[in-house]
């Protein structure tokens, strides 16, 4: 028999990946990692191996943990890694590296809930909370085309003393020169591991924006602003060095192609992403202005904070409607909070009947009953009785997929072996996973009905026997043997009357499938 | 300026029919021929079990959006029952045939001239041929002319044909290109306008410089050569592509001046009104990398997919998907032994690999891809959580439901499926 596989459309999807989009990243970071290596020497290779080493295995191990499933494969971890080590001097003592990963890993993303959860970017954060602990450590920068030692855990100051060099950030005020900006441009100036070289990093930017990864948008409004910002500061010399060394200067360049573009922290809307990129250049240079020294790292976080507003307010008109209307058909947020604290406060229903109802799921085929045909997509019964009647070869059996489960209130469904199973001690006959179920067959019985026919397929008896191991044929076995006369077979299968029912159990004896089944 | 809308998605088409000429297919064993109408209306059966119909016979009709259904074939009624069809079960009328093809003496070309007749004869033709929009709506072509008339200017010929793997309108306006103007004016004369466009994507130049010959000439025509992106074929998009207007929400495209028809149902107007023989036959394109034989088919109505598999060499390999329509909207089916309705454009036997969904990363590529401007990755979310008043303040409902953003979501996960369950959800309420 030719089985396919249904579900709703599209049938056919786009082959990109979440993985192949964070492998474009580091391959746009690539240029800049070596030219690092090249300009800091092998200590900041080891470091950059470190934070990468890092991430990946405190998102595993938090995993492990918190008992989830590994997903080091989509390589997010493995960006986070260089771009925290590219954000940090070659003369950090190694200990830094997975501090920051820490940070990055488990105190942002794990603690938010994982991938595309965080409100906050997890490496921005890392550095920040790093700058603020132990400031110093973050900024001894050193003397390009010098070789540190590559494997001492920490460096003291007496032997960087005679190597430091002012960070970019500490010359602003002085009138730029031709020379200070050729060589803030190709890289090999003072600075961060990874920052330093604006032609790689412009070029890493332009392989990105070929392979779709990012767009236009934040980088070129962030940059544009932090251009406009640094026009009207007051400055010595000419204006337009002055302009482009600020731009140069702090990893300005770095924040806004790889920083402020990660997709989890950023807007979706284009409205969003272009207030986002001016909000982001803005705070850097009020940031510099107020500390005089690290601005991009705190406009950064900043702006990440009002990123769900930008995109609501921001949000595309979509097509048909008019930019302003009054919305008369929905609820107004004031009063689905309400609403939501009212049920918080709300005492819990209890249904205390004297003949209590429990819920009996009346199938138990599940695994048992033969499939026509597969199903993909949203795990949904009503999903898949719509668009196929299910995925058994019987019209009656239980889908399966949960709809049932997630309704019920107490936990007292599961589905096993394929097929949905009440649990009666915890089920207090609420009657939700019966209004669930998008094939009727969940009923609500007295606790003490002693039997059930499992069965509500009306599928003639040969039928049944080819699509179901278990379900009903209707041989009428069971309506002869009960002497209170509480079988019906009239509807194509069995119905036990739970008033007329003794409890005797000769249905049970004779009954060819097994079908009719206790209560527990 | 290419012309074109904001959004939506460059597909590779993959049309393994597209220099493939039309083949009519023999005439089956047997039709079963759906009674439904558009949305709850229904058509009611004028035969019973055991009746000889003859090829053209009128077999149901009914009230409401209702086009009447004729029996594709010669040959007796075997049966008026409940049976499979793309669209779920069907009450259906199954004939058996004699292979006579004997033409009903209601098959009469239509006696007064296309430019004398009355706009309103020639709706009643069109309404008594049974023809219905054979782009995948169904929709009665007389009740969009009636609605349609003294409020439209301009009627767009879709010719987009924008899913994948789908050619058969391509073929059909390389091949019978004076036969679609010809149904093209009829349908103008019916509507009361003035000017057609014939809107194409630019994977189809060589059709548009087939119209393009025979319509230079006159100053009623245009032709308009689209930049080929999905879904540029859904009739809202058309009109603010062609006419740069949009059309409200809940609202047809009359409210803007426009009246759109496919091009093969401005064919089957033609043959309608030249030969008399309703709406029996249609096009569609059997395709995919399952099919020994991919071709574009000439297909009675009411023709099993099994049948139709079959005159195409049946499967090369067992294919994960069998669909009825296009890759992006069309419907999975899980039999064979559904017939050719006329929603059905394509039969598609594909491979299809099963993808995990993984968390969404906020790339923001599915609201670049959404022609209607939504947010999908929030909409989805809302309807995961249960907040139907956050999906409607999201405009859940002016979602066309055309898959662009399901089909570039980087991390896979079903964002249309749960829309639809949310529409589903609310239209529930509302009722």
């Amino acid at each position: 028999m030719e089985v396919f596989r249904v579900g709703i459309s599209p049938h056919i999807r786009k082959d990109n990946s979440v993985s192949g989009m964070m492998l474009d990243v580091c391959v746009a970071l690539l240029p800049s990692l070596v030219w690092g290596v090249y300009v800091f020497g092998l200590r900041a290779l080891v470091i950059i191996l470190l934070s990468v080493f890092c991430c990946l295995g405190f998102e595993a191990l938090w995993q492990l943990l918190m008992k989830k499933s590994f997903t080091l494969s989509n390589l997010s971890a493995l960006v986070s890694g260089l771009l925290l080590a590219m954000m940090l001097p070659v003369s950090v003592p190694l200990w830094i590296v997975p501090a920051g990963a820490l940070v990055a890993m488990v105190g942002v993303k794990g603690l938010f809930g994982g991938l595309g959860k965080n409100i906050v970017n997890p490496v921005v954060t890392a550095k920040a909370v790093l700058f603020v602990l132990f400031p110093a450590l973050l900024t001894r920068y050193t003397l390009p085309f010098v070789s540190l030692p590559a494997w001492k855990i920490a460096l003291p100051d007496g032997l960087l003393a005679p190597l430091s060099a002012p960070s970019t950030l500490d010359a602003l005020s002085e009138p730029a020169s031709a020379e200070e900006l050729s060589a803030l441009i190709a890289g090999g100036t003072p600075g961060s591991i990874g920052e330093g070289s604006a032609l790689l990093l412009l070029a890493g930017f332009l392989y990105l924006l070929v392979r779709g990864t990012v767009t236009w948008h934040i980088p070129l409004t962030y940059l544009a602003t932090v251009a406009a910002g640094a026009f009207l500061l007051p400055h010595s010399g000419n204006v337009f060095l002055f302009v482009l060394r600020y731009l140069l200067s702090g990893g300005v360049i770095f924040a806004a192609v790889f920083l402020a573009t990660d997709p989890v922290t950023g807007p979706v809307t284009r409205g969003g992403k272009l207030i986002y990129g001016v909000l982001c250049g803005a705070l850097t240079v009020l940031a510099r202005r107020i500390s005089g020294g690290e601005g991009v790292l705190f406009a950064i976080l900043l702006a990440n904070l009002s990123v769900r507003f930008l995109d609501r307010v921001l949000r595309p008109r979509p097509y048909g409607t008019k930019r302003f209307r009054l919305r008369k058909d929905v609820v107004p947020f004031p009063v689905v909070w309400y609403e939501k604290i009212k049920k918080l406060f709300a005492k819990p229903d209890e249904k205390a009947s004297e003949n209590k109802l429990v819920a009996r799921i009346l199938c138990a085929g599940g695994d048992k009953a033969k499939e026509k045909c597969s199903f993909d997509g949203v795990m949904d019964c009503r999903v898949s009785q719509t668009l196929s009647g299910g995925t058994k070869l019987c019209s009656g059996g239980c889908v399966g997929l949960g709809n049932c489960v997630r309704a019920c209130p107490y936990g007292a469904i599961a589905i096993r072996e394929g097929v949905a199973v009440v649990e009666p001690d915890k089920c207090r006959g609420c009657g939700a996973c019966s209004d669930a179920c998008p094939k009727n067959l969940i009923v609500l019985l007295p606790a003490d009905a002693p039997f059930t026919v499992l069965c509500h397929s009306a599928d003639k008896g040969a039928e049944t026997i080819r699509t179901c191991e278990v379900g009903c044929i209707n041989c009428k076995k069971c309506e002869k043997s009960c002497e209170a006369g509480a079988i019906d077979t009239s509807a194509g299968f069995a119905v036990i009357n739970a008033d007329l029912c003794t409890g005797c159990g000769a249905c049970t004896e004779v009954c060819p499938r097994g079908i009719i089944r206790k209560a527990n | 300026m290419a012309l074109t809308f904001r959004g939506g998605i460059a597909l590779e088409k993959s049309a393994l029919t597209a220099d493939t000429p039309i083949k009519e297919m023999p005439s089956p064993d047997s039709v079963t021929i759906p009674l439904s109408g558009h949305g709850k209306d229904c058509a009611k059966a004028l035969v019973a079990v055991g009746d000889r119909v003859l090829k053209g016979q009128k077999i149901a009709d009914g009230e409401g959006n209702v086009a009447p259904i004729h029996a594709s074939i010669s040959g007796t009624v075997s049966a008026i029952a409940t049976l499979p069809t793309p669209t779920g079960e069907e009450e259906c009328i199954v004939l058996q045939n004699d292979f006579k093809e004997e033409l009903s003496p209601e098959v009469t070309p239509f006696d007064t001239p296309i430019s004398k007749a009355e706009p309103e004869a020639l709706i009643r033709h069109i309404r008594e041929k049974g023809i219905a929009g054979l782009g995948g709506t169904g929709f009665p072509a007389w009740a969009k002319l009636t609605e349609a008339r003294g409020k439209v200017t301009r009627l767009i010929v879709n010719c987009a044909e924008c899913e994948p793997m789908l050619t058969g309108i391509h073929r059909l306006l390389l091949e019978k290109t004076e036969e679609v103007i010809g149904g093209v004016k009829i349908l103008m004369r019916a509507a009361g306008v003035e000017k057609a466009i014939f809107a194409l994507e630019d994977d189809k130049e060589d059709a548009a410089d087939e119209i393009l010959k025979l319509v230079r000439s006159s100053k009623n025509f245009a032709v308009a050569v689209m930049e080929t992106k999905y879904p540029q074929g859904d009739e809202r998009l058309l009109v603010h592509t062609l006419l740069r207007k949009e059309i409200p929400a809940n609202a047809l495209p009359s409210a803007v001046g426009a009246i759109v028809f496919n091009a093969e149902t401005c064919w089957a107007v033609y043959r309608a009104f030249v030969s008399g023989l309703p709406c029996v036959t249609r096009l569609l394109t059997v395709s995919g990398d399952c099919v020994k034989e991919p071709a574009n088919l000439l297909v009675p109505m009411g023709t099993s997919f099994r049948a139709v598999l079959d005159f195409c060499g049946g499967f090369s390999k067992m294919p994960d998907k069998l669909l009825a329509g296009g890759p992006m909207m069309g419907r999975a089916l899980w039999n064979t032994a559904v017939p050719v309705t006329k929603t059905v454009g394509g039969i598609l036997a594909i491979t299809a690999p099963i993808y995990k969904a993984s968390p969404c990363i906020r790339c923001g590529k599915c609201v670049r891809a959404c022609p209607m401007h939504l947010i999908p990755s929030k909409l989805h979310a809302s309807v995961e959580k249960g907040d139907l008043n956050g999906a409607k303040l999201y405009d859940i409902e002016v979602c066309n439901e055309c898959g662009a953003c399901t089909y570039v979501c980087p991390a896979k996960i079903p964002l249309l499926q749960n829309i639809r369950i949310g529409k589903e959800l609310l239209a529930k309420k509302r009722s």
